[in-house]
């Protein structure tokens, strides 16, 4: 398979932290790939820097082939193709959740009022948000439906890769669920995604590759099964084993 | 003093003064809003030099005595009293109107312009499609404060002869030789307008708390 996105010796600084301290990645085409980590490891940072939320002090991001740190690439036509969902939802709180997803159709892919209303309604009802929600505004809906019109909006503009940020952080445990099997039915549709979460359980059933950091850097990355169950590196195994436990916790509860 | 009498005072201050006090609280809330919203873009969208200039200029219209700007204008530039006092009035406000609608605009922009430009919207319409929108609907609530500010400060407009509300009121009160009802006349008219101007404002807060605006972004 194809490589559709490449992070070459990423480097960032926020004053004087040093946040990321050289990272590569390889993110392949219609895979999912997981980043875990402990807090502060710059896994967000990592990730808003895929698509220049962020942008790096040092280092390449080549997307569909483009370089896209470049100055001269046009930053705001290849964010069409990268969708980006954030922790908090973001929803843009004077709209409707039909008109949130609407928004990007209209005055970014310049999409008339109509083509744009199928799309964004097809898109609402992919991710089970139905008829009697549409025109509720965010403040009227719960974190999971709030979460998951985020994500219809995302994938309405039809992008070729999305970026999650701990999609499921903000959300208590049963409204967790409901995002992460939107998010699961994604990964089977073959939706190239990066996903930054805690949830190790859904890491272990969808990803195809996890990626463990700390410190700024990549530690190891592999399968599921190899990072998570047999990893190399003992700092791995320490977080994940911490994880497993909360996780087992969580569980009992 | 008798009820009768404060009444027909009150009467007789909003019958003769208000249509001129309105026109100076609208006229200068009016100018107000628009260099208001100019100095807050300026210091939003453009910064650098310009928007540090715009800062300055906030700060040095603050520290005049309000009367004295007054002055200046009516004296200084020989305009018309009225026209004095809505430009006076309307440069002051400017000054807090355009930090009401900086700020607000800021605390929409946090989030919200993070998740406009990750769907693709450049810079420009991010500002005009979403920030724009959310920091006209917020505002309203200060903003409306503002104007109830300016309804009972308009009252400086005596000290250049403008014969609005509370002018009529002190001409009572020289005439009569008498000042007690005359005052509490005046006060009571300002009372009434600028509380349920700002009730009305506070009605508006709790409606846009309700639909969720402010509070959850």
């Amino acid at each position: 398979m194809s490589v559709l996105l490449q992070a070459i010796d990423i480097h960032k600084l926020f004053g004087k932290q040093h946040v990321l301290k050289g990272v590569n990645l390889d993110i392949e085409e219609g895979r999912t790939v997981v980043i875990i980590g402990p807090s502060g490891s710059g896994k967000s940072t990592l990730l808003r820097c895929l698509n220049l939320l962020v942008k790096p002090d040092r280092g390449k991001i080549i997307f569909n082939g483009i370089d896209i740190t470049n100055s001269k690439v046009n930053i705001h036509t290849v964010r069409q193709k990268i969708g980006f969902v954030f922790q908090q939802f973001n929803l843009f709180t004077h709209l409707t959740a039909l008109e949130n997803v609407m928004l990007g159709l209209v005055k970014v892919k310049n999409l008339s009022k109509q083509e744009a209303l199928k799309i964004a309604k097809e898109s609402l009802l992919s991710v089970g948000i139905t008829e009697d929600l549409w025109v509720k505004y965010p403040a009227q809906l719960s974190g999971g439906q709030q979460q998951r019109v985020a994500i219809a909006r995302a994938i309405a503009m039809e992008p070729r890769l999305l970026l999650l940020d701990e999609p499921t952080s903000a959300l208590d445990p049963e409204l967790t669920v409901e995002v992460l099997n939107v998010l699961e039915k994604l990964s089977r549709n073959r939706m190239t995604m990066v996903i930054v979460t805690h949830e190790l359980g859904f890491a272990m059933r969808v990803a195809d590759e996890v990626v463990f950091m700390e410190d700024g850097r990549v530690i190891e990355a592999g399968s599921p099964e190899k990072v998570l169950l047999k990893p190399e590196k003992d700092r791995t195994r320490a977080f994940v084993s911490k994880l497993m436990e909360l996780y087992r916790m969580e569980r009992i509860k | 003093m008798d009820l009768n009498t404060l009444f027909q005072m009150i009467t007789f201050i909003v019958v003769r003064g208000f249509t001129l006090t309105l026109v100076l609280t609208m006229g200068s809330f009016l100018l107000g809003l628009g260099l208001g919203t100019l100095i807050s873009f300026l210091q939003i969208v453009i910064g650098g030099l310009i928007g540090k200039a715009s800062d300055i200029a906030v700060r040095f219209l603050r520290s005049i005595p309000p009367i004295l700007i007054l002055f200046i204008i009516f004296y200084g530039l020989k305009v018309d009293n009225v026209l004095a006092a809505i430009i006076g009035l309307g440069l002051i406000s400017a000054s807090y109107q355009s930090q009401i609608i900086r700020g607000i605009a800021e605390t929409v922009a946090v989030k919200q312009f993070e998740a406009a430009i990750s769907i693709g919207l450049n810079r420009w319409s991010a500002f005009a499609s979403i920030i724009v929108p959310q920091t006209m609907l917020l505002a309203i609530p200060a903003l409306l404060n503002e104007f109830a500010a300016l309804l009972k400060d308009s009252s400086i407009a005596y000290a250049i002869g403008v014969k609005e509300m509370f002018t009529l009121a002190v001409n009572l009160a020289n005439a009569r030789m008498e000042y007690a009802t005359p005052l509490i006349a005046i006060a009571l008219v300002y009372l009434g307008m600028c509380l349920s101007v700002s009730f009305s404002a506070n009605y508006i807060a709790n409606r846009l708390k309700y639909m969720g605006y402010g509070v959850a972004y």
